[in-house]
């Protein structure tokens, strides 16, 4: 039976519940952030083409899987792409090429757009490309700066991700004070922490 | 902090399209940064005598192949050079100026993969961006970074200056960061911050 992924709202509900998100680079930590009570799985570093057994396995064990397509290997980066990983069962799909964010939302997986903070005059054409691509999230790196940074960014009307360097427990909730729906970070200890 | 060749990399570098005038404030040890211009703004800070970077991959026109660069250091006399590729920042290197090779750190897998690849070789440091991030790394990760460490881009508040300075060698400040610095005396002081 052909998979479907929940929508947008229901996708960011589940990653709201438990808000820092596994972001796994090995298929160790993989497992283990199955085992985490975190609602919502980011594979960041993996085989794009070998996915569909792991995403299952995630889906048999009630959680959703984000897939970063930048970073997996295998796969362009481009529709055809997106169309793959849609097959292979990912709930989302993570990119910075703003042109994707039609196709991944046409394949009814949530799109989440990265937002990479470099320098301030780069920050106005990366907002641009926000605009005009339209995600459902934006991933905003380096997370952790996001409280230092966040009186330059003005209200895009999306609910923010923050990721990269997120390593402590204050660091988490700082993010979240300053208004990120949820934090991305591969420190196994912040996982399953509700946060309230 | 100068280099065994005598090159000196000033505290602070000032943000500029390269257009204005610009004589280097008294009381800190600021220097220029070429950036977002043109081949002919450049050619007007040639040989100047003052403590002026480029940006290679940012000069409207401007390669960043072989020729580019003894161009810019032979020709025109530039002698730090902030370069995206490992290749162009070999050659500056080769060329005796300070090559400063772009690092991008958004996050500890991106930094760790940005610095796989061959070792470097003397005379090439980092300029890593965003700059802000560098007070959040650990010990190990600035470890890895080979120096002198320039930190560039989103420094724009007097404590995140002072936070960035005490890590890398030097900072990158665009022109109202520095203003605000200025304004408020603490430059001169900023500037003496050991890494």
């Amino acid at each position: 039976m052909l998979y479907t992924p929940p929508d947008p709202a229901t996708f960011l509900s589940r990653l709201a519940m438990y808000p820092c998100c596994p972001a796994t680079t090995t298929g160790e930590q993989f497992q283990r952030a199955l085992a985490s009570r975190s609602e919502v799985v980011l594979i960041l570093r993996a085989n794009g083409l070998e996915l569909a057994p792991f995403i299952s396995q995630a889906h048999e064990l009630g959680k959703l899987v984000a897939v970063h397509l930048d970073l997996v290997s295998g796969l362009r980066g481009d529709r055809a792409s997106v169309q793959w990983l849609s097959e292979s069962g990912a709930d989302a799909v993570v990119s910075s090429r703003g042109h994707l964010m039609a196709t991944i939302r046409h394949e009814r997986m949530t799109a989440i757009q990265r937002l990479l903070l470099a320098r301030l005059t780069q920050l106005s054409t990366g907002l641009a490309a926000i605009r005009r691509s339209a995600p459902d999230v934006v991933e905003v790196l380096p997370g952790v700066v996001l409280p230092e940074v966040r009186h330059l960014l003005p209200d895009l009307g999306l609910p923010l991700l923050a990721g990269g360097f997120v390593r402590t427990i204050d660091d988490v909730r700082a993010l979240l004070e300053c208004g990120a729906l949820a934090v991305t970070s591969s420190k196994e200890e912040l996982w399953s922490l509700p946060y309230d | 902090m100068t280099d065994r060749w005598g090159i000196h990399l000033p505290r602070v570098l000032e943000a500029s399209d390269g257009w204005a005038d610009w004589d280097p404030p008294k009381g800190g040890d600021v220097g220029l940064l070429l950036r977002d211009t043109s081949l002919t703004a450049l050619t007007t800070h040639a040989r100047s005598g003052q403590a002026v970077a480029v940006d290679i991959d940012s000069i409207d026109g401007l390669s960043d192949d072989g020729a580019a660069c003894e161009f810019l250091v032979r020709k025109l006399g530039f002698r730090i050079v902030l370069a995206h590729h490992q290749a162009t920042a070999a050659h500056i290197a080769e060329l005796g100026a300070l090559a400063l090779l772009r690092v991008f750190a958004v996050d500890s897998t991106g930094l760790r993969r940005s610095l796989e690849g061959p070792p470097r070789g003397e005379g090439v440091g980092s300029a890593v961006s965003p700059g802000l991030v560098l007070p959040h790394l650990g010990a190990d990760e600035l470890a890895l970074l080979p120096r002198p460490i320039l930190a560039y881009g989103l420094i724009d508040r007097p404590t995140d200056i002072a936070a960035c300075l005490r890590c890398a060698d030097a900072i990158v400040l665009s022109q109202q960061a520095l203003a605000g610095a200025r304004t408020s005396g603490a430059l001169a002081e900023l500037a003496r911050l050991a890494p």
